[in-house]
């Protein structure tokens, strides 16, 4: 069939015997592109959507699409998984923002869907916990820098401006807190 | 994707603050699903503004105390204090001068023999120097040029005409700057960079032209109110109330799902708009704008937005774009946020012909656009090399 790749033994990246794992009704590969891309789909839905419980719940709608797709060999090819979970959040989060808040009720059983690991989303919730920690440390005019630059949008000269600052100084200590935070609760990203 | 350090902190700073286009968000966010370190760095990012918003009214309303400064009162109350005595001992100085005794200096010796060692001369012990410390201006930088502003009466006693505006007596406006209010204003400068030592005490002329610029090119963000969700159609096409209160003129482009689409995203991208938070809106307005490429009042935002953002040269389009409706409500305000985009990409001319179109147009603009147009034709002139006269030769 045309929408069908064949998968050469020795040559198929990872993601693509992850998807033919899928398509071959491999329960625990379903269970690893879930704990692979959902993160991934969380942090683009929250983005989006600027509201983490609506992210939270398009993730899984996400996820439930992604594998219908699979399982049906929908995805023609299979070393775009990423761009193909990539498009599906947006279609299904452009959808979401165009009814406001509502959604098609799922078919699928709940113990056909893995969820989200909950020891990591454990993690997440007390890293942005710790984070909070972290912010309440710095001084005032620290935390007005961030609020100003990364929640205001503002850039550095307005800052500076508002603030009676000069450049240098803002961008020094914006990007010394970014790095420390950085540091601290993300240390892959530090690589 | 170059996702080494520290282009990534960059990379996901812009990518949560809205500043990418759609394509390379999209190549992003395929980029995150398959990269751990950006994943968490985005997470991060994100738990971090989450936190500030939560955090946003507290830390709008504190007063930031700078380590040795006094508070902003203390500190304006001691200045003119300070600048009093200073003139007066500086008059009276001039009518009785005083000998002020010196210690002595420890001779020098010379680090050569065989050579004099320097002479100390006193010091300036007749002039009194009153410092008002005060934080250095922040330099501003349009194209190659860059400007360092000088603080006058940094350090000498100022002369009694010192305009009230020195810096160092700038009492510091944060707590009512950083509080939202009704007039959401917000400044937005040229793109500025690395800036240059702060020690001239003039300016050379073409830094003085840049400094100009760079305040005429200021942009105010111009006051949204919600005032309903309807949108003014053609004729042939209604599909709903005329909305009042706004400037509104939304041409509706065929197909009923894209125009909820757009007016969805429109009024989510206003909703950033009025909590100022302009990147946001405008990546929601680029949406919008997709969706219906010819609605004006979403052109119109995120033109304005992306000035407020300091990205003038992508402004261009969506204001020029509603120049092609002559009978527009937003046509003053194009060309007068056109000019302004201009004057931030220091084409004067172009800044000058826009002005001219927007004093043109009968509109609230039309103080600004002519007000704004003598400037930036005063600097154009100065622009201008003098004519030489010619030279007439003495006669033998």
């Amino acid at each position: 069939m045309a929408d069908e790749q064949t998968i050469v033994p020795g040559t198929a990246t990872p993601e693509a015997m992850l998807v033919e794992r899928i398509r071959s009704g491999d329960r625990s590969a379903e269970e690893e592109l879930v704990q692979t891309y959902q993160r991934a789909v969380i942090a683009i839905a929250t983005f989006r959507t600027h509201d983490r419980e609506a992210a939270r719940d398009l993730s899984q709608e996400v996820m439930i699409a992604v594998l219908k797709a699979l399982r049906e060999g929908q995805l023609r090819e299979v070393n775009k998984l990423a761009a193909f979970i990539q498009g599906t959040a947006r279609n299904l989060i452009n959808n979401h923002l165009r009814k406001q808040a509502s959604r098609a009720e799922v078919e699928l059983a709940a113990d056909e869907t893995p969820g989200a690991d909950p020891v990591e989303e454990a993690e997440l919730a007390e890293r942005r916990r710790l984070i909070q920690i972290e912010l309440r440390s710095f001084n005032t005019t620290d935390q007005q820098i961030l609020l100003l630059s990364l929640v205001d949008g503002h850039s550095l000269a307005v800052v500076a401006q508002r603030l009676n600052l000069s450049h240098d100084a803002v961008r020094a200590r914006k990007s010394r807190m970014v790095k420390k935070i950085m540091k601290k609760f993300a240390p892959l990203s530090q690589r | 994707m170059d996702c080494r350090q520290p282009e990534r902190d960059e990379l996901v700073e812009q990518y949560l603050q809205g500043q990418m286009s759609s394509s390379a968000q999209d190549e992003f966010e395929v980029h995150i699903l398959e990269c751990s370190a950006c994943l968490q760095a985005v997470e991060t990012l994100q738990a971090l503004r989450e936190g500030l918003e939560q955090e946003a009214q507290r830390i709008r309303s504190e007063v930031p105390v700078r380590k040795g400064w006094f508070r902003w009162q203390w500190a304006a109350g001691l200045a003119v204090l300070l600048i009093v005595l200073g003139v007066g001992f500086q008059s009276y100085r001039h009518r009785r001068p005083v000998q002020i005794a010196q210690p002595k200096a420890p001779a020098l010796s010379s680090p050569v023999p065989g050579i004099e060692p320097p002479q100390q001369t006193p010091g300036p012990s007749d002039q009194v120097v009153i410092t008002v410390p005060g934080p250095p201006p922040p330099p501003k930088k349009m194209g190659d040029v860059t400007v360092t502003a000088t603080r006058v009466g940094s350090e000498e006693v100022p002369s009694p005409d010192v305009k009230a505006g020195t810096p160092e007596i700038t009492i510091d406006k944060t707590p009512t700057a950083l509080m939202p209010d009704e007039k959401a204003v917000a400044h937005a400068s040229p793109k500025d960079t690395a800036p240059q030592p702060n020690s001239a005490t003039s300016q050379p002329v073409d830094e003085e032209l840049a400094k100009e610029l760079f305040l005429l090119g200021d942009v105010q963000a111009p006051a949204y109110t919600f005032s309903g969700f309807a949108a003014t159609v053609d004729k042939s096409q209604k599909t709903g109330p005329r909305r009042k209160g706004t400037d509104a003129a939304v041409s509706i482009t065929p197909g009923a799902g894209n125009l909820a689409q757009g007016r969805v995203y429109f009024e989510q991208a206003m909703g950033a708009y009025v909590d100022r938070r302009y990147g946001n809106a405008a990546a929601l307005l680029e949406e919008a704008v997709q969706a219906q490429p010819n609605a004006e009042d979403a052109n119109f935002y995120l033109g304005v937005c992306r000035l407020l953002v300091a990205r003038p040269s992508d402004a261009i389009a969506p204001l020029t774009k509603i120049l092609a409706n002559p009978k527009s409500p937003f046509t003053q305000s194009a060309h007068f946020y056109l000019a302004k985009a201009f004057i931030q990409t220091q084409d004067l001319a172009q800044a000058e012909e826009h002005l001219r179109a927007a004093d043109a147009v009968p509109g609230r603009l039309s103080t600004q656009a002519h007000s704004l147009l003598g400037k930036v034709q005063a600097l154009r002139a100065r622009q201008q090399p003098p004519l030489t006269p010619p030279t007439t030769l003495a006669p033998n």
